[in-house]
C-alpha cells in the first residue's frame, strides 16, 4: 500500500494538433471528437505515469477565468489585461445580476469519469476568484457580486456534477489571499459554495504572494478537507530535509499549527521553470513535510499549479520524476 | 481660495492595445511596434488638449525592469504578484551598488513626453531583494543615488515631471527609515528641474502623506479610491501641491464627471498647484477603457475652481 497519495492540479499545456485542428474549418461535431481524443490522451498518460486522482488536463477548458465567465450570465468580456511581461488573460466586467446559465463542466466530467481507472478530482474555479479577476460595474460591494457567484453558480454546478458522480472537487481559489483583509469574507463565500456537498472537498491556492500567512489562520473554518499548495517555487534544489535545505517549505510549520486533520497537497515541482526536478530533491521535499506534519497519511504530493506552462514532455517529465520522487521517500520512511 | 486652474495628467504604464498584444505574441522583434504605439498615445493625449504629456511606458514590461536592465548591480529573478492586483512583476535584486549604465534607459523613453513615471525609493526597496546592502537604510539611500541618475537622465531629454509611484507605504513599516527615505527623496528632488510628485495609492495610511509633505517633494499625489475626502482635507500638506487620483484605474466602470468636480470642490484645500490624474497605473484596465478615461481627465482640466 503506498503512503502517499499524488496528483496533478489541473492544466496541461494544449498539443499543438489540438490547437491547430479548433483554429481550422472542421464541423462542429468533428471538434468536439477532437476534444474529446485530447481528453481522452490527457487522461490515460496522468494514469500511465501513476497519479492517483487524474483528470483531463483540464483540454476542454480556454482558461481557468474565460471559461466560466463565457457561461454565466451577467459577465461581458472587455479585453485584455496584463499578467506579467507580454502574458495577458481576458478580463469580464459585470454588468448584470449573476445567473447560472449553464453546467459548463458538466459535459467534460462525465467524459472523464466514463474514462477514467483512478479516480477522477475536477477543477472548479471558485468564486471569490471569479470576483476578484473582475471589474464590477453592477453590485454595490465586491461580497455580494461574490455571494452570487457562490449562491446561484457554483453551489448548483457541483450539485449537479455530485449527481452524476463526482466524489473529489478541487476548488481552484489563486485570489484567495490576494487581500489579506478579505479572509472573512473569503471563508464564509467559500462554505456557500460548497454548502451541501458531500464529495470531498479539496482547494488549490497558488501565488499568494504572503506565503499563505493570511491563510494559515482561516483554514479551520473553511468547509475543505484538502489544501493543494505551492512551494517549490521558492525553495532551494539543495537535496536535505533540514530548514537551510527547504526555505520554500516554511509555511508548513504553520499549517501543522492550525490544520488539525486537514490533509494538504505539497507542491514539489515547480510549474514556471523546465528545471526537471530530480527524484532526490522531490523525496526531500516530500520527507520533509512528514518531518514537520507528522502523520504522512495526510500529505499528498503534487505540482505546484498546474502544469499547463511547461511543454508536454517537460511536464511529462517532471511528473515522472514525482512518482519516483515518492517511491524514494516511501522507501526511506518504510 | 487660491485655485485659479486644474490641470490634469495620468501616470504610469498605460496598457498596449488588442492589436499590439497580438504581435507580442506573435512576432520575434516587437520593439518598433512598441515605439509606434508609444507615440501614438503621445498624440492621443496632444489631441485631447492635455497640457502634460505622460510618456505611456508602452515598452516597460513592469514598473522596475528597465531601470534594473539599465543599472549595473542590478539583476531580476522570479515573479511577484504587484500589491493586490493579480499582475506580476519580475523582482529585482541587488548584488552589488547599482550604478546607471549611462544612455540605456533612453531606449524606453518616448518622444514628446514630458511626465515619466519611477518607483519611489521605498516603494523600490520594499519590492526588491538586497543582497548587497545588508541593512535597509542604506539599501534605500543606494535605490535613491540610483533613481537621482535617471531623473538627472530624463530631464535631460526634456522631462518636466517625474512621478514616484510610491505605494509601500501604505502596506510596508517605514518607520525607522524615515531619514534615509528623506534623503533619497532630497537626491532625487536635486537631480531634477521640474517638479517630483508622489503618489500614494492602493493603501491608505494618513502618516504617509504627512511624512512625504515634509520631504523634498514638490507634490503630494493621493488615491481618492483608497482616502475619504475628509481625511485628505485634515491633511498638514505644508505648502506642498496636491494631485487627487480620482479617476479609477482599477474598474471599467466609468467616473461622472460631476461627481469629480463635485470632490474636488468639497477638499477646498489652500493649495497653489492642483492636479487631477488617476488613482493607480492604467495598465489594470483594457487600452479602450483607458483611452476613455484620458478623454475624461482631459474634460475636467480646465478652470474649473
Amino acid at each position: 500500500m503506498n503512503i502517499f497519495k499524488t496528483q496533478e492540479i489541473g492544466s496541461l499545456k494544449k498539443p499543438t494538433w489540438l490547437l491547430e485542428f479548433l483554429r481550422s474549418n472542421h464541423s462542429e461535431d468533428e471538434k468536439k471528437a477532437a476534444l474529446d481524443d485530447a481528453s481522452f490522451v490527457n487522461l490515460k498518460m496522468l494514469e500511465y505515469i501513476g497519479l492517483d486522482f487524474v483528470y483531463d488536463g483540464e483540454a476542454r477548458r480556454v482558461e481557468m477565468y474565460e471559461l466560466p465567465v463565457k457561461y454565466i450570465h451577467g459577465f461581458e468580456f472587455v479585453g485584455r489585461v496584463r499578467s506579467w511581461d507580454n502574458k495577458y488573460y481576458k478580463k469580464a466586467r459585470v454588468v448584470d445580476k449573476i445567473s447560472y446559465v449553464k453546467n459548463y463542466h458538466f459535459e467534460e466530467f462525465v467524459f472523464v469519469k466514463e474514462h477514467a481507472s483512478k479516480t477522477p478530482k475536477i477543477p472548479v474555479t471558485g468564486a471569490y476568484t471569479l470576483m476578484d479577476w473582475s471589474y464590477d460595474e453592477y453590485y454595490n460591494s465586491r461580497e455580494e457580486l461574490a455571494m452570487d457567484l457562490a449562491k446561484n453558480v457554483i453551489n448548483r454546478i457541483l450539485k449537479e456534477l455530485e449527481g452524476v458522480g463526482m466524489q473529489v472537487v478541487q476548488i481552484d481559489e489563486p485570489a484567495a489571499t490576494t487581500h489579506p483583509s478579505e479572509m472573512d469574507m473569503f471563508v464564509e463565500i467559500f462554505n456557500e459554495q460548497v454548502k451541501g456537498i458531500n464529495a470531498k472537498v479539496n482547494t488549490h491556492i497558488c501565488y499568494s504572494g504572503d506565503e499563505y500567512a493570511s491563510l494559515m489562520p482561516v483554514i479551520p473554518d473553511l468547509k475543505a478537507t484538502h489544501f493543494a499548495l505551492e512551494f517549490a517555487n521558492r525553495d532551494s534544489t539543495n537535496l536535505g530535509i533540514d530548514d537551510d535545505s527547504r526555505p520554500g517549505y516554511k509555511a508548513l510549520k504553520a499549517f501543522k499549527e492550525y490544520a488539525g486533520d486537514k490533509e494538504i497537497g505539497v507542491g514539489v515541482l515547480d510549474v514556471h521553470s523546465d528545471y526537471i526536478e530530480p527524484p532526490e530533491l522531490i523525496r526531500d521535499r516530500i520527507l520533509y513535510a512528514v518531518k514537520i506534519l507528522g502523520d504522512p497519511s495526510k500529505v499528498y504530493v503534487n505540482p505546484d499549479c498546474g502544469l499547463r506552462t511547461r511543454r508536454r514532455d517537460i511536464a511529462f517529465a517532471k511528473l515522472k520524476n514525482m512518482i519516483k520522487g515518492v517511491k524514494l521517500a516511501e522507501e526511506a520512511l518504510r | 481660495m487660491l485655485l485659479k486652474s486644474i490641470e490634469a495628467y495620468f501616470f504610469g504604464i498605460f496598457p498596449r492595445s488588442e492589436k499590439l498584444i497580438d504581435i507580442t505574441r506573435t512576432k520575434q522583434n516587437y520593439y518598433e511596434d512598441l515605439l509606434m504605439e508609444s507615440i501614438k498615445i503621445v498624440e492621443y493625449q496632444k489631441s485631447r488638449g492635455l497640457k502634460i504629456i505622460s510618456d505611456p511606458q508602452i515598452t516597460w514590461e513592469d514598473t522596475f525592469r528597465p531601470l534594473a536592465l539599465s543599472a549595473d548591480g542590478i539583476s531580476v529573478n522570479g515573479l511577484n504578484r504587484y500589491f493586490e492586483t493579480n499582475t506580476f512583476y519580475k523582482v529585482p535584486v541587488i548584488s552589488s551598488k547599482p550604478i546607471i549604465k549611462e544612455g540605456s534607459l533612453k531606449k524606453y523613453l518616448t518622444r514628446g513626453s514630458s511626465l515619466i513615471s519611477f518607483p519611489d525609493p521605498f516603494t523600490f526597496s520594499c519590492l526588491s531583494k538586497d543582497k548587497f546592502y545588508g541593512d535597509k537604510k542604506a539599501l534605500i539611500r543606494g535605490i535613491g543615488e540610483l533613481l537621482a541618475s535617471f531623473a538627472s537622465e530624463v530631464n535631460k531629454e526634456g522631462y518636466k515631471y517625474l512621478i514616484l509611484k510610491a505605494p509601500s507605504y501604505g502596506n510596508c513599516e517605514f518607520k525607522g527609515y524615515e531619514e534615509s527615505i528623506k534623503d533619497a527623496l532630497s537626491m532625487i528632488k536635486s537631480s531634477f528641474k521640474g517638479e517630483v510628485i508622489a503618489h500614494v495609492y492602493f493603501y491608505k495610511n494618513m502618516e504617509s502623506l504627512n511624512f512625504l509633505a515634509s520631504s523634498a517633494i514638490d507634490v503630494i499625489g493621493v488615491d481618492m479610491y483608497s482616502f475619504q475626502i475628509d481625511e485628505v482635507k485634515k491633511m498638514d500638506n505644508k505648502g506642498k501641491g496636491l494631485a487627487l487620483g480620482v479617476i479609477n484605474g482599477l474598474n471599467t466602470k466609468m467616473e461622472k464627471k460631476k461627481t469629480i468636480i463635485d470632490m474636488i470642490e468639497k477638499i477646498n484645500l489652500n493649495v497653489n498647484k492642483l492636479y487631477v490624474s488617476n488613482n493607480v497605473d492604467f495598465e489594470f484596465l483594457p487600452q479602450k477603457f483607458a483611452l476613455k478615461k484620458v478623454d475624461l481627465l482631459s474634460e475636467i482640466s480646465g478652470d474649473i475652481l
